[in-house]
């Protein structure tokens, strides 16, 4: 038996997929090889290592599949009909309740969480992407990202723009809603220093299209590791441009820091 | 519930299926809460941590091949995780419970060890070994750090990583993937060699 084959019988071991033939394989390999035995034993780190990863992993999609359920929650109410004297009571309720939460809002550190959201405007562009066929290997990646970007499966699109930039540098690099897309994806994921990379590449371009978006994402990235400072400079610039898509939004956060 | 449905569940987690992922989580949350607030009075909080560990213990047990095939429901499962959980805190006076439905004889009952061991005694072996791969993958640098991140982190179908790093086929992505492996345990042999 060749290393190679050894080290598909180990890696079926240690991933639990050790099953039938290669099962009886793998027990009379083991007592007839005590270096097998050894090798076995020196994997087991190596898959450990990898299965403590990805359950890091998972715990970040279990997050976001708990903010997305009561995102639902709050949405999915259909109206409620009721009299005219309790409308009064639960208008007065709801007054107090609204200015609890208000009061609760204007002192609560977590701005980043109010204002993150997966923007709109590349939402529509990446309809008009779907929409092309006979696509290269670099668009068929680009295609896949954006697909699971909308999917909300932003762990899957950053690595397929990974390898989007990895095997295709030179038009991945100038492809400003790629990178724009990218991070946002990595803002999502909690990943708010490599975003910030990602967006300072856009911001930097002499191609405004996605510029808006950038500055806009680059304020909550610093506002999400606390760098306050530099997100007000962003944000001033932002609420001081006229008809910047953000400078409502830039003005409203600027309230609150 | 079928043992179709179970296992089709089982697959979700096997193949990293987001989508399946979410709705399950969705589909269970509500009963898993109740019976939480119902038996151990706890807050909607409290209640939401002990859901979130459950569903991450069993997606070690099946990930790790520990859990082959589920005998009962996943929300049975999942409420039996979560009680071990409650129960190691309550021993390790983490939480105070406010046992209200559960027998007295459950509360001092033993728990499963696999669970416990992975919830406490493991954690700093897993940590220790997660430096570890993180170490190898920045030494043994692209396309192998990306291929066996994929594959092992992100439980991406070969197909899916033959086409993000622009392989032939799924059939170069294994062949690659066992020489990385290769190369990652040669790291560290030749790391343990004495100066």
């Amino acid at each position: 038996m060749s290393k190679i084959d050894k080290i598909k019988l180990i890696e079926a071991y240690h991933t639990g997929q050790l099953k039938g033939q290669a099962k009886n394989s793998f027990n009379r390999l083991l007592q007839e090889d005590p270096n097998f035995e050894t090798e076995v034993a020196a994997y087991e780190p190596i898959f450990d290592g990898f299965n403590a990863l990805r359950e890091e992993e998972y715990a970040l999609t279990l997050q976001e599949f708990e903010n997305e359920y009561q995102i639902d929650q709050h949405t999915d109410k259909g109206p409620i009909i009721r009299s005219l004297r309790q409308f009064y009571y639960v208008a007065a309720a709801a007054a107090v309740l609204f200015l609890s939460v208000l009061a609760y809002q204007l002192t609560h550190p977590s701005l980043f969480n109010q204002h993150f959201a997966a923007s709109e405007s590349i939402g529509m562009a990446l309809n008009a992407h779907r929409a092309a066929n006979d696509v290269s290997h670099a668009e068929k990646l680009k295609k896949e990202a954006l697909n699971a970007y909308q999917d909300k499966d932003y762990e899957s699109c950053i690595t397929y723009l990974n390898g989007y930039r990895q095997n295709f540098p030179e038009i991945a690099n100038k492809d400003y809603q790629a990178l724009v897309v990218l991070g946002v994806a990595r803002l999502a994921r909690g990943k708010a220093e490599k975003a910030i990379e990602t967006l300072t590449l856009v911001m930097d371009s002499r191609d405004s299209t996605y510029r808006q978006e950038a500055e806009w994402m680059m304020a909550l990235a610093h506002i999400k590791i606390g760098k306050e400072a530099e997100a007000k400079k962003i944000l001033n610039v932002i609420s001081q441009k006229e008809g910047h898509i953000y400078q409502q939004k830039a003005l409203t956060v600027l309230e609150q820091l | 519930m079928s043992e179709k449905h179970n296992e089709q569940i089982l697959e979700a987690i096997r193949n990293n299926d987001r989508r399946a992922l979410q709705q399950f989580y969705n589909s269970n949350r509500e009963f898993f809460f109740a019976w939480c607030i119902k038996n151990y009075g706890l807050t909607k909080e409290e209640c939401g941590e002990v859901y979130q560990q459950a569903n991450l213990i069993l997606y070690r047990n099946v990930t790790s091949g520990k859990l082959i095939e589920l005998s009962s429901k996943p929300i049975t499962y999942l409420c039996s995780v979560g009680k071990n959980i409650l129960m190691q805190q309550f021993r390790s006076k983490k939480r105070h419970i406010n046992v209200i439905n559960v027998p007295i004889e459950e509360m001092v009952g033993e728990e499963d060890p696999v669970l416990l061991e992975d919830i406490e005694e493991e954690k700093e072996r897993r940590e220790q070994n997660k430096q570890l791969v993180k170490h190898l993958l920045s030494k043994i640098g692209n396309p192998c750090a990306s291929l066996l991140e994929m594959i092992f982190v992100k439980g991406m179908h070969p197909e899916a990583v033959a086409s993000a790093l622009n392989y032939k086929n799924e059939g170069v992505v294994r062949k690659k993937k066992s020489y990385c492996l290769k190369h990652l345990r040669e790291i560290v042999q030749e790391e343990a060699k004495p100066n």
